[in-house]
Formats: C-alpha cells, sequence, structure tokens
C-alpha cells in the first residue's frame, strides 16, 4: 500500500484502501498525484461520516452491540480523551521539573523539579482513567489483560506521588506492557497498537537503567537521558486513548446482538 | 429528493464529471479516471475521484457493484440519473442563454 493511504483514516482504507492502492499501482502519482492523494487523506479525516458505518464496524473489527453496552463504550471514549489529556500534562510536568532550580547539598547538585510533581501524578492518574476505559471496553474473558491494567492503574498514579520510587514506575510499566500485549493476544488490540506502547515502554525503561549506571551520583547530568525516556513513555497515553475511540454499530432490534463484551470479530 | 450537486463544495465538478462517466454504464475507478481525463483533458486525481465517489455513495446517487479482484465497479442510480439530467438540463439551458445572449451583442 502506498505510504500516502496510510494517512486515510482506518476506516476509509477498509472501504476503499484496495480499490485507491489498485488505482495507483496502475498509474503512478507524480507530484500532483501525491499532493491530490494527500489532500484526499485531509478530507476523509475531517468527513468521516462518509464512509458507510457498516464498513468503519468492519475496519475496527466490532460487530453490533446493544444499546447498553454501546453506551457503556461511549463513556470508554471519553475516559481515552482523558488519557489523551495525559499526555500533554505527563511532559508538561517533566518539563517543568527539569527546569527546575538547581538545588546544592552536601552529595552536589540536583534540579527541585517539586513544580512539575503535580502535572506528572495527574498524568498518571489520567492514564488510569483512560485504563479504566479499557476495562470496560476489553472482555472479562481477557483475564491477563485486566490483571495487568489494574496493576498499572494502582500503581501508575501512587509512583506518581514519588517518581523516584522506581519500583513502583516498574511495576506501572509492567502493568501496562502486560495489559497492552494480553489485549492484542486476546483479539482486542491490533499488533501495532501493542507494539506502540511495548516498544517504546522497554525503550524507555532500558534509557533510565542505563542512565542510571552510566551517571551513577551525578544528579544533573542524568536528566537529560531520564527526559528522553520521558517522551518514550508517551505513546502509552497516546495509544491507549486512541484504541479508545472507534465504537461498533448499534445493534438493531432483532439482530442477536447480547451486550456482551465481545465485539470484536476480527484482530 | 434532487438536492443537485452544489452541496459537495469543491467536489461538484469531480461528482457532475463521474455522473456523466457512469451514464453509459458501471466503471472502476481508473476507467471512471481514464475516461474524465479523456473528456474534460484534466487529470482527475485519486484523492479528488475517491472523495467523489464517498460523497455520491453516501448520498445514494451511485452504487458500489461487486467487486472483480481489486477493482470495484460502481454503477448510476435512479436518483443518480436523475440529478445528473437535471444539472445537464441546468447546464444546457445556461449555455443557450449564454449563447443568445453572446449572439445578440455580436450582431
Amino acid at each position: 500500500m502506498s505510504g500516502l493511504l496510510r494517512l486515510y483514516p482506518r476506516a476509509w482504507r477498509a472501504r476503499y484502501g484496495a480499490e485507491l492502492d489498485e488505482l495507483v499501482a496502475h498509474r503512478p502519482l507524480g507530484i500532483s498525484g501525491s499532493i491530490d492523494l494527500f489532500r484526499g487523506a485531509l478530507d476523509a479525516h475531517r468527513h468521516p461520516e462518509l464512509v458507510d458505518p457498516a464498513a468503519v464496524d468492519r475496519a475496527a473489527g466490532l460487530a453490533a452491540v446493544s444499546p447498553e453496552r454501546y453506551e457503556d463504550l461511549r463513556v470508554a471514549r471519553r475516559l481515552g480523551l482523558a488519557s489523551w489529556l495525559g499526555a500533554v500534562l505527563w511532559i508538561a510536568g517533566w518539563v517543568i521539573a527539569a527546569n527546575g532550580p538547581i538545588v546544592i547539598d552536601g552529595d552536589g547538585g540536583y534540579r527541585d523539579g517539586g513544580a512539575g510533581l503535580p502535572f506528572v501524578l495527574l498524568a498518571m492518574a489520567l492514564l488510569a482513567v483512560g485504563l479504566i476505559g479499557q476495562m470496560i471496553r476489553i472482555p472479562n474473558r481477557a483475564r491477563v489483560a485486566r490483571v495487568g491494567a489494574l496493576v498499572a492503574i494502582v500503581a501508575g498514579p501512587v509512583w506518581g506521588l514519588g517518581p523516584w520510587v522506581l519500583p513502583l514506575g516498574i511495576a506501572a510499566l509492567a502493568g501496562i506492557v502486560v495489559f497492552a500485549l494480553s489485549a492484542w493476544r486476546a483479539g482486542q488490540w491490533g499488533v501495532g497498537a501493542a507494539l506502540a506502547i511495548v516498544g517504546p515502554t522497554l525503550g524507555g525503561a532500558a534509557i533510565i537503567g542505563w542512565a542510571l549506571t552510566a551517571y551513577d551520583g551525578d544528579r544533573l547530568s542524568v536528566l537529560n537521558p531520564m527526559l528522553l525516556a520521558v517522551v518514550a513513555f508517551t505513546p502509552i497515553w497516546l495509544v491507549v486513548g486512541a484504541t479508545l475511540q472507534s465504537l461498533p454499530a448499534l445493534a438493531e432490534p432483532g439482530d442477536g446482538a447480547d451486550g456482551m463484551v465481545g465485539e470484536v470479530v476480527s484482530a | 429528493m434532487n438536492r443537485g450537486l452544489t452541496e459537495f463544495g469543491r467536489f461538484a465538478e469531480p461528482t457532475l464529471y463521474i455522473l456523466v462517466s457512469l451514464s453509459d454504464g458501471p466503471k472502476h475507478g481508473y476507467a471512471m479516471m481514464t475516461d474524465v481525463e479523456a473528456v474534460t483533458g484534466e487529470p482527475l486525481g485519486p484523492g479528488t475521484l475517491y472523495g467523489a465517489l464517498a460523497r455520491l455513495e453516501r448520498r445514494g446517487m451511485i452504487e458500489a457493484l461487486e467487486p472483480e479482484n481489486r477493482r470495484r465497479p460502481y454503477k448510476l442510480t435512479a436518483l443518480g440519473a436523475t440529478t445528473l439530467r437535471t444539472q445537464l438540463e441546468g447546464l444546457a439551458g445556461f449555455t443557450r442563454l449564454g449563447l443568445a445572449r453572446l449572439g445578440g451583442s455580436a450582431g
């Protein structure tokens, strides 16, 4: 598939992607064609209503659900928006913390990042809100995923109270990784979403581990790699929020939807 | 109800071209693109083509048929044919008026 076609919304690609791909394969785009396709992708994002809802459901791997279940998923979607806000606060908190005043004590100097801590705490709380949305969305049978999410929901905000307590951070990150992988294994998440969390999370954790070893005792110099790790963790909030945004179709009376949390019909 | 093509905004002209292209039978995207280019002399970009197709399909003016390999043909619906006829008659009237005035002023 052409790289430009990937700019189209998922539902749009599900409905028109193969045709567009075939067309592009037979007719080289050139510059004007590429610009036209780019504009088409922007238009598709602006007008998602143009795609038949049935195609949206197929793209999201969702089958029609009962009105009650639909309302639950709408709530979960709003919780996903909170997770996105958390990403902003996460970055903001660490930027504020990294620019705090330098304090000199008996062991040398360090940045007093206290001003950023409320942002970090709120970011972790909002991630927990997003994960609660995931708990609403994923089926009960995905037990390992639910346990992973629960661990992160509890450990994350507690870690936000004291980000220097690394075991709590490790527990939160481990819970998130377990959740992402299990959600993928259970067919609730695509492999792309799972990898978008697992990869950066493990990468960020590796950076922290390396930095703590390489800059042992140098509390000022260790900030730069720490900030890199902070940025690496940001996709967690974004993916948790994004995977809550698609809604299935509302079941028509008599079509057999039973409101179970098993809407996903394909990964 | 025939609401015309003006509601399609910048896609109004491409949708008219597509409806004309489909007026002699079903076509898939590539065939429409080459047909429109042959008729108008201007290439129709793939993003514009499928933006217009989606709008026409959503409004029920065209209908997707079963795909042939990866190509999906589209056909004109009754609503699409009515809309096209109305548009072309409007354009024809406008053309007649313009030519009449031009002829009057030239004479």
